[in-house]
């Protein structure tokens, strides 16, 4: 518990404001918030209703301020504030902010692979091509590396239900759209482009000796487990072949495990990169895949499951028999008195 | 789900709502804050507690804290047993009643619920610096810091950097068991 006074003293009064409206809710506040934003009805998706401590983690009371799990404040001032602000701005905020994501995951590699030659979309129309590009390209000796960068991949009623008519609508309209032909998309036909070496002279130059092509759709709003076939690849992949695509190797990923990756990997990130596309590894998490490469844990997802013999256990059990992943642990009851 | 089923979770609501109802306000949230302390700390796997994990817990605090009881004359529970099994039961019997697609093409997709259901409330310390200073980049943008300045009233470097400041005194632990 802490006082306003306690935050007085690190801040401007301005800054205080701006972090009370922003973090802090009072119980009526909350109540409101709650019931016209986040309350589901159905006793059946209770346990999948959004929380209200995302968007307001701090609980004022009186002139006191209770924040029991502080680390969601971070959450809250992140994706908490890329959620509410897409709703309340719409395109007036997700424009500048996907602008400033490309010119992010533009500096972010070029911080660490020196030797790369790296190309937006805005260098590539300037060099002459119409053809369809995506945001960011890394070319380094008999590599590219392409980034299509897109804020979210799926949309609210996907991730509380995921239901599949609404996954299969968010993927056509946002991961895999055929008829704007955008992102997973674009990737492929940019690698088409490339192969086939039809591009004006000076940007062929600039990708003639390459070989190898790394293909990502970088999302904001991470997919944890979109590479898997079961979860979201098959998914995309019959997208893909109904609209004459087959057999497309791309990967997804979001902008926090880029930036993990170019941490821990600096110079050698392309060789990651390279590896990471490999067979074996292609349907990891990038996260777990750095996780393995380093040792550190704390990118591995920890999920759990409610006890009882129900049919996400019984699947998720088969998939861990059969790829001899760690069993996800059960949230059993809590023996009393504990 | 038939009749039966549904009767069944709609009365597991009502006894986690009750048990909600006896948790006392403000003064749950010292245990609360404990417990996810400890969570934090054995990176959100507690290998002799194996049944809490943050996202039941952060569902007991957020309707804690809009319906917990502030009243005198209310005898309080103080343990969190009661409660989180309750929300247990409620999760488990929400579960049991899924209709999961038994299409092999797509047969975990149903996890995608579970990770957003889980994911928010995974914030290892480790990831915490990061977080803060890559959104803090993102919004240094000029167009990035004139939004932020009309939706938060201050500079986006400022903003970022105090939200970071005001996670401290939140860290340190402070008893307020029997308020």
């Amino acid at each position: 518990m802490c006082k306003e006074s306690d935050l007085a003293a690190a801040m401007t009064p301005d800054t205080l404001a701006g972090l009370l409206a922003t973090l802090f809710a009072t119980r009526a506040q909350r109540l409101t918030f709650h019931k016209e934003k986040l309350e589901v009805q159905k006793p059946s998706e209770k346990p999948y209703e959004l929380n209200s401590l995302l968007r307001y983690p701090v609980i004022r009371h009186a002139d006191e301020f209770y924040c029991p799990y502080p680390q969601l404040i971070a959450y809250a001032v992140t994706r908490g504030l890329f959620f509410r602000f897409s709703e309340e701005d719409g395109k007036h905020f997700r424009e500048p902010f996907r602008k400033s994501t490309e010119s992010h995951v533009k500096e972010v590699l070029k911080a660490v692979l020196s030797n790369a030659e790296i190309l937006t979309e805005e260098d590539e129309r300037t060099l002459g091509w119409n053809g369809k590009t995506n945001d960011v390209t890394a070319i380094m000796g008999d590599c590219a590396l392409l980034i299509e960068c897109k804020l979210s991949g799926l949309y609210l009623e996907s991730k509380r239900t995921a239901s599949l008519q609404a996954i299969i609508s968010d993927v056509r309209m946002q991961i895999a759209d055929p008829e704007e032909r955008r992102g997973i998309f674009q990737l492929y036909e940019k690698s088409q482009a490339i192969r086939s070496g039809r591009f004006p002279a000076r940007l062929r130059e600039k990708y003639r000796n390459v070989k190898k092509i790394y293909p990502v759709l970088l999302l904001f709003d991470e997919i944890q487990m979109a590479n898997r076939a079961e979860v979201l690849g098959n998914i995309i992949q019959n997208e893909l072949k109904s609209n004459g695509v087959e057999g497309f190797k791309y990967q997804i990923w979001h902008l926090e495990e880029l930036d993990w990756l170019t941490e821990f990997a600096k110079s050698a990130s392309m060789d990651w990169i390279a590896e990471k596309f490999e067979a074996k590894n292609e349907a990891v998490d990038l996260s777990s895949f750095l996780a393995d490469k380093t040792g550190n844990d704390f990118l591995r997802l920890t999920l759990y499951l409610p006890e009882g013999d129900t049919k996400a256990i019984r699947i998720l059990q088969g998939l861990v028999d059969a790829e001899s992943d760690p069993t996800p642990p059960r949230a059993g009851r809590v023996p009393s008195g504990s | 789900m038939d009749s039966g089923d549904a009767r069944q979770l709609r009365i597991a609501l009502q006894r986690y709502k009750y048990a909600v109802g006896k948790m006392p306000y403000p003064g749950a949230f010292a245990s609360i804050h404990e417990l996810f302390r400890e969570l934090s700390d054995h990176r959100f796997h507690i290998r002799h507690k194996p049944w809490v994990n943050a996202y039941e817990l952060a569902a007991l605090t957020n309707y804690v804290a809009m319906f917990g009881t502030d009243k005198r004359n209310h005898k309080p529970f103080f343990s969190l047993d009661k409660p989180l099994n309750e929300f247990k039961k409620l999760w488990k019997l929400a579960e049991e009643g899924s209709s999961y697609s038994d299409n092999s093409d797509y047969i975990a997709a149903f996890i995608l619920r579970i990770i957003y259901q889980q994911l928010p409330f995974v914030i290892h310390s480790d990831r915490i610096p990061s977080m803060f200073s890559r959104m803090s980049h993102l919004f240094s943008t000029d167009a990035m810091n004139a939004y932020a300045k009309r939706k938060l009233g201050v500079g986006s470097r400022e903003f970022f950097q105090c939200s970071q400041i005001s996670l401290r005194p939140f860290l340190a632990f402070t008893d307020v068991q029997g308020k």
